[in-house]
């Protein structure tokens, strides 16, 4: 009898199995930590800074909830918004390459630095990890296709810089019409003299949303020549007690080159000097924030937006800007390259008075692609560099990428949407995991 | 077939002395299996429980130190008329938003009546808050305040509760509060 009885015992305790209270409190509190530290570091207006600096969200986890006193361990990571190490993968020359490095050095906007690593990359096996592919001069892209498609897939985007001069090379490519949405219609003799942007987005899931507001918002770099001169040659009186040392840079568009000097050493604030009328002398004291123009040929405004102290200075374009003939195709025969879709809205640039895109974005399933009319055969201007930045930009990959991100076994993660607006609105999801180094 | 032979058979629907005997041993040992593990159980379920009740309070106190800013919510400068204390700065009432002259009036009153302390908070039982200041660029402890009962009650079950609320762009808070 007492055997059955013990043998029924087990025979329970195999299949009711003992009662268990299980409060998940420990979860929970760690559900609050992360949502207190988020908020915490929010309103000391730290969060956007700890979003992209894996060091200063460390030391201040580690000041705020050390893993030796509390097991935790933090990770983070940022979605939806441009990284902070950016990868090109360029389909192009060395001399193109080491251009392109030159138009992104630097680059800085709502306070932090993006920098941007350009390996070279054939098309037959893109190299990856990339968040854009950028392919420089023309190219039969058909037998590419799924290639660009794949690498696509990933929500990195491509970015061609090419003209055609055949009706073929649009019509009879895929990639030309199903990634980049391109349709040829015509060459037509051409003597275009200005582009300007077709018109300002409607809101912001407009296609033109993004590349028209890093054009008009992020601050472009200019840098200064290393030397450096203790006068600065002027129209306005520059007091010497201001500044010893000044390094020169210039600023160019509309084929014209503006003159600036950096103050190296200020007692004061920091400031720039500019010339705004092309003669070679400064005529404009600048400080951060200032708005002035340029008068040489039409006037466009600008604004000064940071003065860093290392030779180099960003300086935003207002709208509305003109390129001066974007395509080089004055006195050319032009194919007139159209969208597909028969879309107008998806032209972001046109030339004037022909009214022939030069740049045209396409945003698919797949993923998001802009064809730009190759404005390098006559040199670089700043605000074609600009453009560039800006189409590269809005087609890089934006998801989620781990900024502090150990190898967090089990914990939980706290949402939060952030925004910034130094120079650019900029909206992203920042999340905060805190956990475990050890399952529980 | 004989007669006797037809009295030891069973019926339909009837069972044997031995399946019957079977039965009840089954029946006897899942009921005391049960209460084997009910009353092994029961304590530690009463204890969770009240745990749970304490860890309950705790929450709600922080969560009104730091997201509520009291009754009046300038009951820092008219204490007086004090019915609820908080310190969530009023002026910005933004959530983790703490204000520094609030900690300061409810260490004041602390040191004066941690009865009255208690009785705003709406606490029965007694609690100890401590509350670290940091600067927020250093990370290092700038002031440290502390409300403890004056005869705290030794109980087997406390709860400590960790919060962080920003005081301004340049100094943040750690507050912990005991149950005890």
């Amino acid at each position: 009898m007492i055997t059955v009885v013990i043998i029924l015992f087990i025979a329970f305790s195999i299949f009711f199995p003992g009662f268990v209270y299980r409060s998940r409190w420990n979860e929970a509190y760690v559900v609050l930590l992360g949502r207190d530290t988020i908020l915490t570091v929010d309103r000391i207006g730290k969060l956007y800074n700890f979003s992209f600096s894996a060091n200063s969200l460390q030391k201040y986890l580690d000041d705020t909830l050390p893993t030796n006193k509390t097991n935790l361990i933090g990770s983070s990571e940022v979605d939806g918004t441009i990284k902070s190490q950016l990868t090109i993968a360029c389909n192009c020359t060395e001399q193109q390459i080491s251009a392109l490095s030159e138009f992104f050095s630097g680059l800085r906007f709502n306070g932090r630095e993006v920098q941007v690593l350009i390996p070279k990359s054939n098309l037959d096996v893109i190299n990856q990890p990339a968040d854009v592919l950028l392919i420089w001069g023309y190219k039969n892209l058909n037998p590419y296709a799924q290639n660009i498609k794949s690498f696509l897939a990933g929500g990195s985007g491509v970015v061609e810089i090419m003209d055609f001069s055949d009706i073929n090379q649009v019509n009879n490519d895929n990639t030309q019409r199903e990634i980049f949405g391109l349709q040829a219609s015509g060459i037509t003799a051409s003597d275009e003299l200005s582009d300007k942007f077709t018109r300002s987005p409607s809101n912001a899931s407009d296609i033109i949303y993004s590349p028209y507001k890093f054009f008009y918002h992020i601050p472009f770099p200019l840098k200064t020549i290393p030397n450096t001169t203790s006068s600065v040659p002027s129209d306005i009186p520059i007091p010497p007690s201001n500044c010893a040392n000044f390094t020169q840079g210039n600023m160019t568009f509309s084929k014209t080159s503006f003159k600036f000097w950096d103050c190296v050493s200020s007692a004061g604030a920091p400031s720039v000097y500019f010339d705004t009328n092309a003669n070679g002398l400064a005529d404009a004291s600048l400080l951060p924030g200032d708005n002035f123009n340029l008068t040489k040929i039409v006037s466009y405004n600008f604004t000064l937006s940071y003065i860093d102290g290392m030779r180099k200075i960003g300086v935003a374009f207002r709208a509305n800007f003109t390129f001066d003939d974007f395509g080089n195709f004055a006195g050319t025969s032009v194919l007139n390259v159209a969208p597909r879709d028969g879309d107008d809205g998806k032209i972001l640039v046109r030339t004037s008075p022909g009214n022939f895109p030069v740049v045209i974005l396409n945003r698919t399933s797949v993923g998001r692609a802009a064809w730009v009319a190759d404005f390098s055969e006559d040199g670089y201007g700043d605000d074609e560099k600009q453009l560039l930045m800006s189409l590269i930009l809005w087609s890089s990959n934006k998801r989620a990428i781990g900024i502090l991100s150990p190898n967090l076994r089990a914990g939980f993660l706290t949402s939060y949407i952030n925004t910034a607006n130094q120079d650019m609105f900029e909206v992203y999801k920042f999340n905060l995991g805190l956990g475990f180094p050890f399952g529980r | 077939m004989s007669e006797g032979k037809k009295s030891k058979r069973i019926g339909k629907g009837q069972i044997s002395f031995a399946e019957y005997l079977v039965a009840v041993v089954v029946f006897i040992a899942f009921i005391g299996y049960f209460s084997f593990q009910l009353v092994n159980f029961l304590p530690a379920y009463l204890g969770q429980i009240r745990n749970e009740r304490v860890r309950g309070e705790a929450y709600q106190l922080s969560e009104l130190l730091i997201n509520d800013p009291g009754f009046p919510i300038n009951w820092h400068v008219n204490i007086g008329a004090t019915r609820r204390i908080g310190l969530s700065d009023e002026t910005r009432n933004v959530t983790n938003l703490i204000s520094e002259s609030k900690i300061a009036q409810l260490r004041t009153q602390c040191s004066g009546s941690y009865a009255n302390v208690k009785n705003w908070m709406g606490s029965e039982n007694d609690f100890s808050i401590s509350i670290t200041i940091f600067n927020s660029n250093t990370g290092l402890p700038v002031s440290v305040y502390n409300c403890v009962p004056v005869n705290p009650s030794v109980r087997l079950i406390n709860t400590t509760i960790r919060r962080f609320a920003a005081i301004n762009s340049t100094h943040f808070a750690e507050l912990m509060l005991q149950v005890i």
